[in-house]
């Protein structure tokens, strides 16, 4: 392992690249070279914190080495949108950056150095400060102080646990940005540290990516690219890599399955988050397998049920508790149930709720907004709004289509494409609750209408029911009252019903569509004469929630062939409607 | 119209999954990308996935230009064109 605070002091004259950029290989004494050119001219500039902003890696490395060189903090916005830039003015003297910043005011632009006159360069504080931005659940971007001593270590855990499986002198390819703590890790620090030479392109088409592939090479990518590999040829023997890293959300079976096929190299996935680094590994060769701790990391449960890690890229006591809901599998592995907050994971990127409705509000067309997750297994961000008078002239002038991609581009300011709404609805007013505390289900019906995503929906329960039978699908039954003409169930509903799974990611509730299904099943099974629900009609109140206790009647309206039901939790209604019965089709014709 | 454009916006209306919004009313040489349609780096990973599906075509290296291939509609036929051509 090289030591990055001295990788570049005397750096050893050799013709082995250290990275490509733009189409040219870079040396190590030319690296020297543009840090040091670099790092005196942050100097005189008298910067002292400096926002780094590079697309391609290579410059993302000179940039983040000339800074600590000249005795700057290095801070990483969450990405380069001109919004966000301008929203992180008070926390930097200067804007540091590569061709990203074609038409930033007072960047500093990054210059190639010239190797024979260059300064050489003095060891680096390894204490020498970084600053990672990534969303927050408060609606604001969050700032993560490390080191470079933390990033050090993270690459010694990196290169113990693939170290074996790549050879010395593979290339690291990627498809996500460096700009992020997973690929600053894998992209930049663990292919210095390890002499391995990176590729400073972050491919957008796998047809790009693909080409510039070569045997033994390392892929870091996401499922965003993962999951789209359709259409795409297998990679002959000679030219697959030898690791495929996906880091940002879980994998799905189909994207983990082609990706073997395509690429010819099952994905290794790995867990982390902005606070701790890499913390977990995890192969794909069987569906949802538990993730191991990296070596030298150990996690545990808090008593909320949160993910504690212990590691030593984790800053200050090396200890963090993020809002990832675990269980541990007992042999020091864990598994993940969800979020705890607001923070969603979409596209694999982590976007912050509140803070897209913020940026939504602030828009002059916009008079409120609320942002939500939609579909089970891939989620896509969807935005309902409520326009202002000046938003209703214009929606009613070019339409929701122009009118939400309007508010896109708008939003397209300070958030990467995972952050912008795919699906929007236009309404008077935002769903609210009796206590004025907006109601998620409310929202999500709003989205019911869609067709391709209602039927991800459905696939989504089915294949988890199927994964995990020792789930309940059904609540428990703890009392039956009947008289008259119906009946009256006590019901407890436990916390780990099937159908929850992933509606609302760290806001448990029970789906309305679960709660008209056990109407019928329960009403069938005592005594109320259903052989197939047809239409229904349904009130909902209040939003119900698992764990909890909550009271069904059910009446059979004999006369006019409804099955009439009633959740209540003590005084109050959560949900009330009419299913219309049929009987068993005897002759085959239809209701008289 | 030109058939093929039309078959072109039918497709990215419909692998976008794009909602209220007509094939008809995207102008052939309307941008794609940033102003005009508003797609992102997202949707052109899926518009990728879609037009190998349906038209297999085929981005062969690095040196094409993809960019200039998905600039609107209009290029994005002519792509497909020449590709049949080959």
């Amino acid at each position: 392992m090289l030591d990055l605070s001295r990788l570049l002091v005397a750096p050893p004259v050799s013709d082995r690249p250290v990275a490509e950029s733009g189409g040219r290989l870079i040396g190590m004494g030319q690296f020297a070279a543009d840090v040091a050119t670099n790092a005196e001219r942050i100097r005189v500039a008298g910067c002292r914190r400096g926002l780094l902003v590079t697309q391609d890696a290579y410059w993302g490395a000179v940039g983040l080495f000339a800074l600590l060189h000249a005795g700057a903090e290095a801070v990483l916005p969450q990405n380069g949108q001109p919004g966000t830039l301008a929203a992180l003015a008070d926390v930097r003297d200067r804007v540091i950056g590569d061709a990203a910043l074609d038409g930033t005011g007072d960047a500093l632009r990054l210059e190639p150095g010239v190797a024979r006159t260059a300064p050489a360069l003095a060891l680096l504080d390894p204490e020498a400060p970084l600053c990672f931005f990534t969303s927050g659940s408060t609606g604001r971007p969050k700032p993560v102080r490390k080191t470079l001593a933390l990033l050090q270590r993270e690459a010694e855990a990196i290169e113990a646990l693939l170290g074996s499986v790549v050879p010395a002198d593979a290339w690291v390819h990627a498809t996500v940005p460096h700009q992020h703590v997973y690929g600053m890790a894998f992209r930049l620090c663990w292919p210095l540290a390890t002499g391995r030479p990176f590729s400073g392109t972050a491919h957008a088409l796998w047809e790009s990516a693909l080409a510039a592939l070569d045997g033994g090479s390392v892929l870091v990518t996401s499922p965003a690219h993962l999951a789209r590999l359709e259409g795409i040829a297998p990679l002959p023997p000679g030219r697959r890599p030898s690791l495929v890293l996906s880091a940002g959300a879980p994998l799905s079976d189909e994207a983990a399955d082609a990706a073997a096929r395509v690429l010819g190299t099952v994905p290794t996935e790995i867990f982390g988050s902005s606070e701790t680094g890499a913390v977990a590994h995890r192969a794909r060769r069987l569906p949802d397998p538990a993730w191991r701790p990296l070596p030298g990391v150990t996690v545990g449960r808090t008593e909320d049920g949160r993910l504690r890690v212990r590691s030593p890229a984790v800053p200050g006591d090396g200890v963090h508790v993020g809002g990832d809901l675990v269980d541990l599998d007992g042999e020091g592995g864990f598994r993940l149930l969800g979020r705890a907050d607001r923070i969603v994971k979409i596209e694999g990127k982590r976007v912050s709720l509140p803070e897209i409705e913020e940026h939504l509000r602030r828009q002059p067309w916009v008079a409120d907004a609320a942002a939500l997750p939609v579909g089970d297994m891939a989620p896509r961000l969807a935005a309902v709004v409520v326009p202002s008078a000046e938003g209703r002239a214009l929606l009613s002038e070019i339409g929701p289509f122009r009118f939400g991609r309007l508010l896109r581009r708008e939003l397209g300011a300070t958030q990467e494409p995972a952050g912008l709404p795919r699906h929007w609805r236009f309404v008077d007013a935002l769903p609210q609750g009796v206590l004025g505390k907006r109601v998620p289900g409310d929202l999500l019906r709003l989205f019911k209408g869609d067709g391709a995503m209602m039927a991800e929906t459905t696939d989504a329960q089915t294949s988890v029911a199927e994964a995990r039978p020792q789930r309940p699908t059904e609540p428990e039954i703890r009392a039956v009252r009947s008289g008259g003409e119906g009946v009256e169930l006590d019901l407890y509903l436990p916390g780990d019903l099937a159908q929850i799974d992933g509606h609302f990611p760290g806001l448990p509730i029970v789906p309305g569509v679960a709660l008209i299904d056990w109407a019928v099943t329960l009403g069938a099974r005592h005594g109320i004469p259903v052989a197939v629900a047809r239409d229904f009609q349904v009130k909902f109140r209040r939003v119900t929630v698992p764990d909890s206790a909550v009271t069904l009647s059910l009446r059979h309206l004999a006369a006019r062939r409804r099955l009439a039901f009633e959740y209540r939790a003590g005084d109050e209604t959560l949900t009330s409607g009419t299913i219309a019965l049929e009987d068993p089709p005897k002759d085959g014709g239809d209701q008289a | 119209m030109d058939e093929l454009e039309l078959e072109v916006k039918t497709l990215i209306v419909n692998a976008l999954n794009l909602e209220d919004i007509e094939p008809e009313t995207i102008d052939s040489q309307e941008p794609l990308f940033g102003d005009g349609l508003g797609l992102d780096s997202i949707d052109a990973l899926e518009l990728g996935v879609a037009l190998r599906k349906t038209f297999g075509i085929k981005i062969e290296s690095v040196n094409d230009d993809v960019k200039a291939h998905f600039a609107n509609v209009r290029s994005l036929a002519q792509f497909i064109r020449s590709q049949r051509a080959e």
